[in-house]
């Protein structure tokens, strides 16, 4: 398994993670390294042995649809690096027509 | 060393107990000894001395006034920065969440609250759970008790090292592939990774759900199961939490080996081990047979495969869960002209390089063409250790081995290298893949002087037999925990 | 709704036709995204009320603002509805 730089940037967009070209040649590196190693689950389990997700496999874990209290207003917005008006601020999302 | 901070937190309890010390006592004695060892140290990213003492001192007036008191009263106790704590900063060692204050508490915090355990700081770790040496922190790294020069281990580093150092008698710590026993190993502490959903995951940050578990360390078996038995039970808020009793490891605790039959792991015992490791735990398991145990060879033909398998699972789940840091609700927020931009430049600045390389696997593994090949087939292999590990206990009780191929090694020593660094985590990793209880006793020092743990395994919620091997063989090895010799911490603070 | 052209009845002087003509040469497909909400009291993930028309933001919770460390639990009462819908 050897990456491309152009593989590294495809994966960093799905990411999003605006990486450096510095950092871009380095993961092209250890990233095929360890994929490499990782490689070695398909040298067993065929495909007949099934998947396991979670170790203690539990089922059908429900909630009551029982109103329980939200949090107060102003604690809602107060962990948001912007915050205006009990709403949190982000950079314009829609274009100016 | 002040006796107070010698004692284990049985012994503390009994003092308590008979009102020989105040909970305010022995906080203070513990602060003190904090403020002398974490200069050489760095276990806390933040200590909480007035909520300490706070505590200790109601603790006080309520043993005065005849009221209850819970499970861990007066005990303090080293957390993870890795559990919410509401109101207080939980960083997770990332500058992403440097400022993050959680608007609520994790169970397992409230837990520990109600059985008035007082926490006495924040403990260092690798950013977000992801390394075996702390030195992943975005803030600083942790030092090794037993030598400064050398890691703890990690990622639940801080919590071990401060244990080590007498900093507190309690540790939380969390698991994902071996963060709470590899450390506790190469600091020469107690370390318990549990059965899979026995302790909630609800306040917990998560890297990898369905491997993270929480885990108590101490420096003496009966303290480690004190704390399993109060943070241990069903939590509605976490849909994985086992609805089952909290396990009674009391009763059976001092129940010896007898007739138990220990199996050794004979692919955890071949290459890629020191030499030192593997005559302290070869000498370690003929003692358990010398106590009356069975000792049979068994066979995990599978577990090789653990790193393979665990490099593709955790970082998938870690791809995930960590693409909630996006600027917007918490966190570090860089600016950019667009809001992708602001994410994406934030993700930048906010993770450090083995974050983003897990995130980059994970985000690869799980694209389009590949998830079968990766994610699904390292499930698959999952379901083949799972299969070993049923085999294997068919004919025994307990499973043992090294927990750390090496004792503690250099900061710097193996940063460069992320494979070499994965590859600490060889015999710990399977019993995560398997959702299995573990854990790491210190079993001696190798020829450097530096302590070796000894792993044992047990069944999904086997845990009482677990601990009943581990007491007996704490019993009969009588291990001096205290950290001592060149360049280590006996030789800077007192 | 999508509306396909049956390219086996386009003529090659589709300019002159009249619309209705032109309708005629067309096939409609039509299919039906249909959303209901569902009665229940709380949300999907979390046990905040579904109530309308409060102030931005107060009806949020740790786990459906995706704090660190939340974990979502299933409604039962959404899953019972969406499967009584098949």
């Amino acid at each position: 398994m050897s990456l491309t730089t152009d593989d590294v940037r495809h994966v960093a967009r799905l990411a999003r993670i605006a990486l450096s070209d510095q950092e871009v040649e380095a993961l092209r590196g250890e990233l095929s390294d360890i994929l490499a190693y990782a490689d070695k689950v398909g040298e067993v389990a065929a495909a007949d042995v099934p998947p396991t997700s979670h170790a203690y496999p539990l089922r059908n874990v429900y909630r009551d649809d029982t109103p329980q209290p939200s949090l107060p207003a102003d604690e809602a917005t107060a962990t948001a690096p912007q915050a205006e008006q009990g709403r949190f601020r982000v950079p314009r999302i829609v274009e100016e027509p | 060393m002040h006796p107070l901070v010698a004692a284990d937190a049985v012994g503390l309890q009994r003092l308590l107990k008979a009102r020989e010390v105040s909970a305010t006592e022995i906080t203070q004695a513990h602060l003190d000894r904090i403020a002398d060892t974490d200069p050489h140290v760095s276990a806390f990213i933040r200590t909480l001395d007035q909520a300490a003492l706070d505590h200790a001192r109601d603790i006080d007036r309520r043993l005065s006034a005849g009221q209850e008191v819970g499970a861990l009263a007066g005990l303090p106790l080293a957390l993870k920065d890795i559990l919410c704590t509401k109101g207080v900063e939980t960083t997770c060692a990332s500058r992403v969440l440097q400022h993050y204050r959680p608007p609520y508490d994790a169970t397992v915090v409230r837990k520990l609250r109600q059985a008035d355990a007082i926490v006495v700081g924040k403990a260092n770790m690798d950013e977000f759970a992801m390394g075996s040496s702390c030195e992943n922190s975005a803030f600083f790294p942790t030092r090794n008790p037993w030598d400064l020069e050398r890691v703890p281990g990690g990622s639940s580093g801080g919590s071990v090292a401060a244990v080590a150092a007498n900093d507190a008698p309690l540790g939380i710590g969390t698991d994902t592939g071996g963060s709470v026993r590899q450390p506790a190993a190469l600091c020469g502490v107690i370390g318990v990774k549990p059965t899979y959903g026995l302790v909630s995951r609800f306040g917990l940050i998560a890297f990898a759900s369905s491997l993270d578990q929480v885990g108590p360390i101490a420096r003496a078996v009966p303290d480690a199961a004190l704390l399993l038995e109060a943070i241990a039970g069903h939590d509605p808020r976490d849909a994985t939490s086992i609805p089952t009793d909290v396990p009674d490891l009391h009763t059976t605790l001092e129940a010896g080996v007898e007739g138990l039959r220990v199996g050794v792991v004979s692919e955890f015992m071949g290459a890629g081990m020191s030499d030192g490791v593997r005559s302290v735990v070869t000498a370690a398991i003929d003692r358990l047979g010398a106590l009356g145990a069975e000792v049979v060879d068994v066979s995990l033909p599978h577990a090789g495969y653990g790193v393979s398998a665990y490099y593709l699972i955790a970082p998938s789940e870690c791809s995930s869960n960590l693409s909630r840091y996006d600027g917007v609700r918490y966190g570090l927020r860089v600016d950019g002209e667009t809001t992708e931009q602001m994410m994406a430049s934030t993700r930048d600045a906010g993770f450090g390089p083995e974050v983003k390389r897990r995130i980059m696997i994970g985000t690869y593994a799980l694209s389009a063409g590949y998830y079968d090949a990766y994610y699904a087939q390292a499930q698959r292999v999952r379901t083949l250790i799972i299969r070993d590990y049923e085999a294997a206990y068919a004919g025994c009780d307990v499973l043992a081995s090294p927990t750390s191929p090496t004792t503690a090694f250099k900061l710097g020593e193996r940063a460069a290298d992320p494979l070499s660094m994965y590859l600490s985590d060889v015999y710990t990793i399977p019993s995560n893949l398997a959702g299995a209880p573990a854990l790491s006793l210190p079993v001696g020092l190798d020829d450097d002087g530096l302590p070796v743990g000894l792993q044992l395994m047990a069944p999904v919620l086997g845990e009482p037999v677990l601990f009943r091997a581990a007491r007996a063989l704490e019993r009969e090895l009588a291990i001096d925990s205290t950290p001592r010799g060149n360049g280590s911490l006996a030789q800077v603070a007192a | 709704m999508s509306v396909t052209p049956d390219a086996s009845r386009q003529p090659a002087t589709a300019a002159r036709d009249s619309g209705v003509e032109q309708a005629s040469r067309f096939e409609a497909v039509i299919g039906l995204e249909v959303h209901v909400e569902l009665n229940t009291a709380t949300k999907m993930f979390c046990g905040c009320a579904i109530d309308f028309g409060g102030a931005p933001n107060v009806r949020t919770c740790p786990v459906c603002l995706g704090q660190p460390g939340s974990l979502p639990m299933i409604n039962a009462k959404a899953v019972e509805s969406a499967i009584r819908l098949g």
